[in-house]
């Protein structure tokens, strides 16, 4: 979990978690309901400096992510581009025989927005996430009212998670020791059955898990503890600086 | 021209662009901040009935079963595990399982969409799959649509005394396959075709995502199947335990 690591070491981290998550989110609404070229470039380069420099995530492992979500962005902004009909349309088409492949002046800058958006609201999501482990997320969502069972379930499958991977990391590692992933039937059969030992040891765990809760006195009530740091009014200002500059790049932009 | 050679020749061209562009095929998640904020609040409202039915499924289980909270918090990783791991694959790309409809026929669709929202946030904020805005309508397709499918169809099946292993087999393929229509759809909704509207707009994104969606609804299939055969010999009083009926 590559994300989760840089969060845990990113410089950001020791910002007011709360603040984070209404910085990012607020951005995020703001890129979506503008839906302008020029806003969206700004905020892309504004969060992706942020991360990197202030964040220290390493340029490498940050581009790695960014390409994660490009090919599905960049299909389908494609199809929103392309404009399929019986007839020519558009400046630019090529004929296909039966039918016509047209690129409109329309089409083309619903795309061009479209794919300019979901970069920015890509790289707003990790700023948040590239900064923020999710155990102070999730008590962000707690002072939210959120649920008590839905933070609590949130908190404890966060935890369980890592255990997981590391069960099934090494039920795979010794599968692939026995040829286990030769040839697609094999692949197959492995899978299977790693995933299925895998849920057998994960209702075992987690009977262990009740166990030790209920030893440590389990009453139906789970508190965790997380780190807080202090919100700065320097962080306010600069949040402030940077909308009032958002405000007026969504009035001048495309 | 026909229907037929119409769908053919839509298919060619856009199988020729995913190959050219896309060498890993994607679970359907709609990425961050690609829906207009309407959609968003609309998936969102849409999905509330059904997360509040589960919450309150949840809580009644807790109530009768204070030992159902690691239970289901197990059950919640699990999922996310096994849809983060790569599957077997035909063409050598990397893909992914959905998980939910093993969720659904194994926990009920109640509970699932509660662990399948709490899985999406996750997979947004770990992986990079999906994100915040586009929550609420990922998890109306893939915690919600795709597992209630899914749940119905093994429901079904196992009335009419259909071999379980095809049950199984139809719905979870069936499943992931609705997943993919709501995704496609919602898509449409929210970026219609100039000339042709919803409908013309939801036939391209089907086309364009069938390639990597139909091998994978059958792969996922088979694995489900796999799954479920090697759960059933191995783990009976546990499937037991959390509300399986074998």
């Amino acid at each position: 979990m590559l994300i989760d690591y840089y969060a845990q070491l990113s410089g950001l981290r020791k910002y007011n978690a709360g603040a984070k998550a209404a910085f990012a989110f607020l951005n995020l609404c703001i890129v979506i309901a503008v839906n302008k070229i020029t806003l969206s470039l700004f905020v892309m380069a504004f969060m992706s400096l942020a991360t990197l420099l202030k964040g220290k995530t390493p340029l490498k492992v940050y581009a790695k992510l960014m390409s994660i979500p490009l090919a599905f962005i960049v299909l389908s902004s494609v199809m929103i581009g392309i404009e399929f009909s019986s007839h020519p349309l558009g400046k630019y088409f090529i004929s296909l025989h039966f039918i016509y492949a047209g690129i409109t002046q329309n089409s083309a800058l619903t795309a061009a927005r479209v794919f300019f958006k979901a970069m920015a609201g890509i790289s707003s999501l990790y700023l948040l996430s590239l900064s923020t482990p999710i155990n102070e997320i999730v008590t962000v969502l707690e002072k939210l009212r959120l649920p008590k069972i839905f933070t609590e379930l949130m908190h404890l499958i966060y935890r369980y998670i890592f255990i997981l991977f590391d069960t099934v990391f090494r039920m795979q590692t010794s599968a692939k020791a026995r040829l286990g992933f030769c040839g697609f039937k094999t692949s197959c059969k492995s899978f299977a059955m790693v995933a299925g030992s895998l849920f057998i040891s994960a209702l075992k765990k987690s009977q262990a898990y009740y166990d030790a809760l209920l030893s440590r006195g389990y009453d139906g009530r789970l508190e965790f503890l997380s780190e807080e740091y202090p919100l700065k009014a320097s962080h306010i200002l600069s949040a402030a600086i940077y909308y009032v500059v958002l405000f007026l790049i969504a009035k001048v932009g495309v | 021209m026909t229907k037929l050679q119409n769908f053919i020749l839509r298919t060619s061209v856009v199988l020729s662009i995913v190959f050219a562009v896309c060498p890993t095929a994607f679970a359907m998640h709609i990425m961050e901040g690609y829906l207009p904020p309407a959609m968003c609040i609309v998936w969102g409202v849409v999905c509330l009935p059904f997360v509040l039915k589960g919450l309150f499924t949840i809580k009644k289980i807790f109530a009768e079963n204070r030992r159902a909270i690691t239970m289901l918090a197990m059950s919640g990783a699990f999922i996310f595990v096994i849809s983060a791991l790569k599957i077997p694959s035909v063409t050598g790309s990397c893909s992914h399982m959905t998980g939910t409809g093993l969720g659904a026929i194994l926990f009920g669709p109640c509970t699932v969409s509660i662990l399948g929202i709490i899985v999406l946030i996750f997979q947004a904020i770990l992986l990079a799959h999906g994100g915040l805005t586009t929550l609420g309508a990922n998890t109306f397709s893939m915690a919600i649509a795709g597992p209630l499918l899914s749940y119905g169809i093994f429901r079904l099946c196992k009335k009419l005394n259909v071999n379980k292993k095809v049950g199984v087999f139809l719905a979870a393929s069936l499943g992931d396959l609705f997943t993919y229509c709501i995704t496609s759809l919602q898509l449409a909704i929210a970026y219609p075709s100039e000339n042709g509207g919803v409908l013309a707009s939801a036939a391209e994104f089907l086309d364009v995502f069938a390639p990597t969606q139909l091998p994978l609804a059958i792969v996922e299939g088979i694995l489900t199947v796999l799954i479920v055969m090697a759960l059933e010999s191995y783990a009976i009083p546990e499937l037991k335990a959390i509300g399986y009926e074998a």
